[in-house]
Formats: structure tokens, C-alpha cells, sequence
């Protein structure tokens, strides 16, 4: 079934169906991860997961290489089951995959994708290391179980009380049907047994339902607030008051208690939906918000032992393994290490390290082997936990209201003052014409007037919308996102790791085609000695031409600068022989050949420039990295020079941020020196899902390696604003017109009862409509090849 | 007129359960694990011993 929708849509990737982007059309995957996953999924015949998963396959995520410090205390403490968090989670089929895996390997897993964990059953024989190495193979990742123990989600409760409410509306409604088809007082005992089981379920749902809007709505009066609960819980008061009055005087057929009962029930679904949603999200990451959940191994006499990173004290010997990030500021015991300080700085060149060196927290080991630091402070005194103690959340900075909150606070307060006066003119004109139906008019009022449509439609239109986003990799994590999207007029980025990949590219092929056949291969044996990114390159372009490794006994590298070794009686070297040059291979002193690599672009970033530019969006680049790289960058994405600035601090980009306006600013960050950045936007966003501490205070994450979402997640919030405006005119105009019935005596339950479904489905259709046709398409790069072709990476390595 | 009411208290009692039903599955965490659950028809029996471990 796949390979036919494949077939049918050759320039979608085969595995999730994203664009391919003009470089990757020869693969047929939008990127190398997509094509690594369907290659393994189809090799080890599991391409069930296809026919399982349907068009939810989103891209696979870009990941580093991570150490496995934390598994092994886990397998240490673990008895018969080990529980994990899951980070990748998202639809039935990654389910069916991990327990496949499991089952393959004679255990089984327990999934559970709305929270992101697993429950592993360790029977005998089976090797969790390597299950872990093998799910991580499919793009997922594994990590310690910081949710298995969290507060249960709130999500159950709310099902529980929708669950409830609907079963009982169901049944208030049936008995409703009586008294609209001609049920009344006249009937006796039939008539009292239905009232008053129509006022025993509707009590019911009130207090079930409605109660969470009572709170809600109590909190918001106590903080002096005017939210759009307190109209919904001042409508399903007084509903219930006055229909309990009519029932109490024998008028049941004349209450609204299924109307209400109805209204109650949508309140809570709108509710659910938006929980639900978030809440999936949320999960689909790890709970990794803080330095808390670090972990290291620390010397203990002739072993190590994993302790958290908030133990390690000043002289710790700390022993770091390839991929691990130091924690704490330290110095090098080994003679020599490979570092990146990518994450800190936004540099992201691979450099050594020599014995003795201090090397700051936040550094990531890039060597292939593990080194010897000794700590110099604690966690708390780190350079790291400095720079990300000054990032507050900006929600908690009191005083300042940003511009997406007023609307809905206006909207609420109009809503309010307006329905209560409305309320008490209606009253005070009937007690002078009629005091005898002052309470009924009133009651009619106060029930058509509940602003249940907008409850329901804004949190459908904001699923649809976040529906879309999530299949294009954009997943949210804060329930106004998308209002505060349609706010934004710049969108900043970091350039390392968010323009840019993190990988290298061939500038040109042709030294490398003109290798004799001992130097490929010789170039080959080094490259595969190295973890360089430039080695890593060179070594899968070298494998593409068929070479092959060759015998050596002292292939070693120099962290940072090359890898040397005696092949056949002379000494191979391949590295850099001089700051800011090519990656050269020499034979006893002479070069053989000179590679010139450059930092490889995402695929689309170049169309997405272009497009946010076309769209009025002021696009800017700020950068840690050095001035000219990032003017090199800014200039292959077609920004002028004045958009792009380096060498920028963690305080100058928030300082730039500020400038520009802090409220319109939308920043898409990888590092933890764009934590005060993050802080200081309005919207923050990160494509480095892999890393921790930066998802965590993020305001959306980008799956995949396309930056398409950004651009899309715009377009369509600005689209669900405009529909929402209508929806809220299309509401204003139905309660002016009830509300006029209802001051001229015409409203009844049963047209109460009739209405008010009427304009929840208009709403609602309404709302569908608008959001149904694709406001754009996502960037595409195949629509303009020459212009990712023409240059998709100029970033010197 | 019986007739209604024992109707009436019948389908009452199918409610009290159907709600009794669904707050058992929520403690049980059913909601949490719909995606595993939904694939549940799909598989085949798993052996014995597997039940026992998973139980």
C-alpha cells in the first residue's frame, strides 16, 4: 500500500511524505534519516508500520549521538521491568514498532504513547543495551523515566467528566423529547416521574460538568480577572436556578435543563480536544526542562558511579564519553580530547583540547573516546546554570500583558457586562410589563446568550490548524501559541544547528574522484579513524566510490586537527594544515589532495527565507558563530548584510530582541547561549529536539529537518485568526437576533432548544470551511531547484 | 404506565453501568494506552507465559 502512494507521489518522501527537497530527489526521501528508517524498516520486514501508521509518519528527528550514562544505574536498580521514557512517540504504529522489537528480541513492551514511557520486561537473555541501541536506529530516543513517577495527567478526569455528562445529557434529552412532542402536567404520574429524573441527571451533570467551570470561573473573580468562564458559569447558574424553579412549580416541559445539560457537555468536549491535544504534545518530548536531569559518571577509587550532575563537587573526577555533554566547568586529566562547543557558543567547529585545558560547562566530548575531567565547581557555581538562571519564563514577569492576551481579555469583559445588562434590562422592563414572566425572559436570556459556539469552535479550529502543523513537523507546547503567532511581524534565527545542519558537504567531488586507488583507500582508514564531522563526510563520500580500509596498526587522531597513520611505508596525515583551510590529504609532507567542505544548510531554509520575506516578515540571523560566517550564510540565503549579525553574546541577542520589540519577535534557537533569547521573544522554537534543556522551555519544536513548519504554522495562524473574527461576528449577529426574542417574549425552551444547536453547527461549519483549504502550501524546494542547487551550503568547515 | 417506568429504571441502570464501565477504564489508564489498545484485535494470541509476565 505504501509503495503505491509512493509510486503515485514520486516527489514525496517514501517514508513520511514530506517534499524532497531538490538535493535529496536522486534518494526519494526528504532526508538521510527518512531514507535510514525506511531502509531498516523494510529490511527487517517491518513495513507493517506503514499500513499501520497511514499518513501520520512525520519526518524522522536529526539526532546526535548521546552517551548511555544514564542506563546503566537504571539496569543497576531494576527488577524483572525497566521502565524508560520515550521521546518520538506519536501514533499507533511507533507503538506496534517498539513492542515488534521487543518481541523479536523474546520480551515484550508495554507503550504508552500519551505519556511518552515504557515498560520493559527484562527477561532472561535479553540485552536492554542493545534494544536501546536498536529503537534509537529508528529515530526514537530512550532516556531515563523522569515521567512514570509525575503527577497523573489532568486529561483522565476531564475524559471521566465528559464521559459522564454525555451519558446522562443523552438521557435528559430523551426525556425532553416528551415534553416537545406534547408530554405535560396534564399526564400526572408520568409527567412528575420525568421531571423529576430530568432534575436528578441535570443536577448531575452540573455538578460533574459544569463544576469545572464554576472554579474556573471563581479563580478568575478572586485574581480580579474577567474570563470567558465567568459568562459560562454565571449561564449554567442561573439556567439551572431558574429551570429548578419551573420544576419545583410543576413546569418541567418549560425548564431548560436539556439545553443546558447539552451546553454543558460541548463545553467540556471544546475542553477536552485543547487538554488532549497539548497534552500529547508535551509528551511527545522528554520532561527535560532543567540541568537537574543530567547525569555523569564520577570516579569512585578504581570504578565510576552515576550520580546526578547537582552532586558533582569541585575536584570530582568526571569521566565524559563520546557524545555526553559536560555539565560543570573543568579541567582536562587526559592528554588530549575533541570538543564542541556548539551548544554554548554557537561555534560549530569540532577542536582539541590539550592536558590541563579548562574546559567550559556545556561542552560536548565529539572524540571517540571517553576522557578524564576534573570538575572545578559545583552545578550551581557552573557557567551553565549562570546562563540559564538569568532566562526566567517570561508568563511569570508580572505587569506586562502582551498583545495576544488583550483581545481575549476584551472579548470576555465585553461578553460579561454586556449579557448582565442585557440581563437586568430584560428584567426591569418585564417587571413593568408582565412581572409574572420577568424570571422566564430573563432565564431565556441568560441560557441563548452562553457563548457555547466560540467554546467549542475556537479549540476545533485550533486542532485542525495543529493537526496540519504536526504532519509539516511543527509541534506546540503552549495553549496560545497560535494566538500569539498571528502577533508576530520578525522571525530571528540562530544560525548553528538551526540553519544549518551540523554536517558537512562536499564543495566539490573532482579531488576526490582523482584519487589513485591506495590514496582513497588510505584516505579512507584515516577518515573512518576520526569522529571529525569532516572525516565523517569524507569517509561515507570515500565508501560511495568503493574504498576500502586498509591494514594500519597506529591509525591515530589528533583530536581536533586530523588523523595520521603508516600505510605501506609512508605516513598518511588527513586534516587541517592551517586555520580556516581545507581538509588536506597528505603523503610523507605532500599534498595529495585538498577537500574544500562546507556546513550543509536545511534543505528548505533558502525557500523558507524567501518566503517569510515575501510575506512581509523582516527575517534576521543572530549568531554566536564568527561575523563572516554568518555573513557568508545570510548572503547563500539571499539576506542582505544588515540582517545577519555574529558574534553575539546570550545578553546581546537578547538585547537585539528588545530592540526590535520583544512582543512581534518569533526566535528559532538550538543552544543554551539562546536561552536568555528564548526568554526574551515572544514565541521561541527550536528544531533540536535532542538535546536537553532547550525543548523544554520552548514554545514549539520542529521535528524533521525542514524549517517549513515556521512558515506554515504563520500562514495558518493568521488564517484561524481571520475565522475566528467571523466566527465571533456570525455569533455577535445570532445573539443580537435572540436576544431581541427574547426581550419580545418569543423565546421558549424548545426554540431555545432548537436555536442554539443551529448557530453551534454554523459556527462550527463555518470554522471547518475556513480552515479547509490549504492556506499555502509549505516551502517546497523542488519549486525552485536552481535556487537551493545553486548554493545549499556555504559554510567553510 | 409500568411498563414506561420499569423501561425508564432498566435504562437508567445501563447508564449507571456504561458510566461505571468508563470510570474503571479511565483508573485502569485505558485512555493513556488507546493507541497500543487499538491494536490489540490485530495481534494474535499472545502464549501463556507472556500473559503471566505481563500480568
Amino acid at each position: 500500500m505504501h509503495e503505491a502512494v509512493t509510486e503515485s507521489n514520486a516527489h514525496l518522501c517514501r517514508h513520511c511524505h514530506s517534499p524532497v527537497p531538490a538535493r535529496e530527489a536522486a534518494t526519494g526521501f526528504c532526508c538521510p534519516g527518512c531514507a535510514a528508517v525506511y531502509q531498516l524498516l523494510t529490511d527487517q520486514k517491518l513495513d507493517r508500520y506503514y499500513a499501520l501508521a497511514g499518513n501520520q509518519v512525520v519526518p524522522v528527528a536529526a539526532t546526535e549521538p548521546h552517551g548511555r550514562a544514564w542506563l546503566e544505574p537504571l539496569l543497576d536498580t531494576a527488577s524483572g521491568a525497566l521502565d524508560l521514557d520515550v521521546q518520538g512517540l506519536h501514533c499507533a504504529a511507533c507503538v506496534w514498532l517498539l513492542d515488534e522489537l521487543a518481541r523479536r528480541r523474546g520480551t515484550s513492551a508495554i507503550v504508552n504513547p500519551a505519556r511518552g514511557t515504557m515498560r520493559l520486561l527484562l527477561k532472561p537473555g535479553f540485552d536492554p543495551r542493545r534494544y536501546v541501541d536498536e529503537v534509537e536506529q529508528f529515530g526514537y530516543r530512550l532516556g531515563p523515566p523522569s515521567k512514570v513517577h509525575a503527577r497523573p495527567s489532568s486529561s483522565g478526569r476531564l475524559t471521566l467528566r465528559l464521559g459522564i455528562s454525555a451519558a446522562l445529557t443523552i438521557n435528559v434529552m430523551i426525556f425532553a423529547v416528551s415534553f416537545y412532542t406534547g408530554l405535560s402536567p396534564r399526564e400526572g404520574e408520568v409527567f412528575r416521574l420525568f421531571s423529576r429524573l430530568t432534575f436528578v441527571l441535570a443536577t448531575l451533570v452540573v455538578l460533574v460538568g459544569g463544576s469545572l467551570f464554576f472554579r474556573s470561573a471563581w479563580q478568575a473573580l478572586r485574581r480580579r480577572v474577567l474570563h470567558l468562564d465567568i459568562p459560562i458559569a454565571s449561564g449554567i447558574l442561573l439556567a439551572y436556578v431558574a429551570s429548578v424553579a419551573q420544576v419545583a412549580g410543576a413546569h418541567g416541559d418549560r425548564s431548560y435543563l436539556d439545553t443546558l445539560c447539552v451546553f454543558v457537555t460541548l463545553m467540556l468536549l471544546g475542553r477536552w480536544i485543547e487538554e488532549r491535544v497539548l497534552d500529547r504534545n508535551r509528551r511527545l518530548l522528554f520532561d527535560d526542562d532543567g540541568l537537574g536531569s543530567l547525569t555523569v559518571q564520577r570516579r569512585l577509587g578504581r570504578q565510576t558511579e552515576n550520580i546526578p550532575a547537582s552532586a558533582i563537587v569541585a575536584d570530582d573526577e568526571l569521566l565524559l564519553a563520546p557524545g555526553d555533554l559536560l555539565a560543570v566547568d573543568a579541567t582536562l586529566l587526559s592528554t588530549a580530547a575533541a570538543i564542541s562547543r556548539e551548544w554554548t557558543t554557537g561555534e560549530p567547529d569540532v577542536v582539541g583540547a590539550a592536558l590541563g585545558e579548562r574546559i567550559g560547562a556545556g561542552a560536548c566530548n565529539r572524540g571517540r573516546a571517553a576522557v578524564w575531567l576534573r570538575a572545578e565547581c559545583t552545578l550551581a557555581d557552573s557557567s551553565l546554570a549562570t546562563l540559564l538562571a538569568a532566562a526566567v519564563d517570561r508568563d511569570t514577569v508580572a505587569g506586562v500583558v502582551p498583545a495576544y492576551a488583550r483581545f481575549a481579555d476584551r472579548l470576555a469583559r465585553g461578553w460579561v457586562l454586556t449579557v448582565l445588562g442585557l440581563a437586568v434590562a430584560a428584567l426591569l422592563y418585564w417587571l413593568h410589563r408582565d412581572a409574572s414572566r420577568a424570571i422566564d425572559v430573563t432565564v431565556a436570556l441568560l441560557v441563548v446568550t452562553c457563548p457555547c459556539a466560540i467554546g467549542i469552535a475556537m479549540p476545533l479550529g485550533s486542532e485542525l490548524v495543529q493537526a496540519r502543523l504536526r504532519k509539516a513537523g511543527f509541534y506546540t507546547r503552549r495553549r496560545d501559541l497560535l494566538a500569539r503567532l498571528d502577533k508576530v511581524r520578525t522571525v530571528i534565527f540562530d544560525k548553528t544547528g538551526t540553519l544549518t545542519l551540523g554536517r558537512l558537504q562536499l564543495v566539490d567531488e573532482a579531488p576526490l574522484d582523482a584519487l589513485s586507488t591506495g590514496a582513497r583507500d588510505a584516505a579512507y582508514t584515516l577518515a573512518t579513524a576520526s569522529s571529525h564531522p569532516a572525516s565523517r563526510c569524507l569517509a561515507t563520500a570515500l565508501a560511495a566510490r568503493g574504498a576500502h580500509l586498509v591494514p594500519t596498526q597506529d591509525a591515530a587522531e589528533e583530536p581536533g586537527q586530523g588523523g595520521r597513520a603508516n600505510i605501506a611505508g609512508s605516513t598518511w596525515t588527513l586534516g587541517r594544515i592551517a586555520a580556516g583551510g581545507g581538509t588536506v590529504l597528505q603523503r610523507d609532507g605532500q599534498t595529495v589532495a585538498a577537500f574544500e567542505l562546507v556546513e550543509l544548510l536545511r534543505s528548505d531554509a533558502r525557500a523558507q527565507m524567501t518566503e517569510l520575506r515575501a510575506r512581509n516578515y523582516a527575517v534576521r540571523i543572530l549568531s554566536g558563530d564568527a561575523p563572516e560566517r554568518v555573513a557568508r550564510v545570510a548572503s547563500s540565503l539571499g539576506l542582505p548584510a544588515d540582517a545577519a549579525e555574529g558574534g553575539l553574546s546570550p545578553d546581546d541577542k537578547a538585547a537585539r530582541i528588545a530592540a526590535i520589540g520583544a512582543n512581534e519577535v518569533l526566535y528559532l534557537g538550538d543552544g543554551v547561549n539562546d536561552t536568555r533569547a528564548f526568554a526574551t521573544a515572544l514565541i521561541a522554537g527550536t528544531p533540536a529536539i535532542d538535546r536537553p534543556i532547550i525543548p523544554g522551555r520552548a514554545d514549539f519544536f520542529l521535528v524533521g529537518e525542514g524549517l517549513g513548519g515556521v512558515g506554515l504554522a504563520l500562514a495558518l495562524a493568521r488564517r484561524l485568526a481571520r475565522v475566528q473574527r467571523a466566527t465571533l461576528f456570525l455569533s455577535l449577529s445570532y445573539n443580537a437576533l435572540v436576544v431581541a426574542a427574547c426581550f419580545a417574549g418569543y423565546m421558549t425552551p424548545l426554540r431555545a432548544a432548537v436555536a442554539m444547536p443551529l448557530s453551534s453547527i454554523a459556527i462550527l461549519t463555518l470554522t471547518i470551511l475556513g480552515l479547509r483549504q490549504p492556506a499555502r502550501k509549505p516551502s517546497q524546494p523542488r519549486a525552485n531547484p536552481a535556487s537551493v542547487n545553486a548554493n545549499p551550503a556555504l559554510e567553510p568547515a | 404506565m409500568n411498563v414506561v417506568v420499569l423501561m425508564v429504571f432498566v435504562s437508567l441502570l445501563l447508564v449507571a453501568s456504561g458510566i461505571l464501565a468508563l470510570a474503571w477504564s479511565v483508573k485502569q489508564g485505558d485512555p493513556e494506552h488507546s493507541d497500543r489498545l487499538s491494536l490489540l484485535p490485530l495481534e494474535e494470541e499472545p502464549p501463556q507465559s507472556e500473559k503471566d509476565a505481563r500480568t
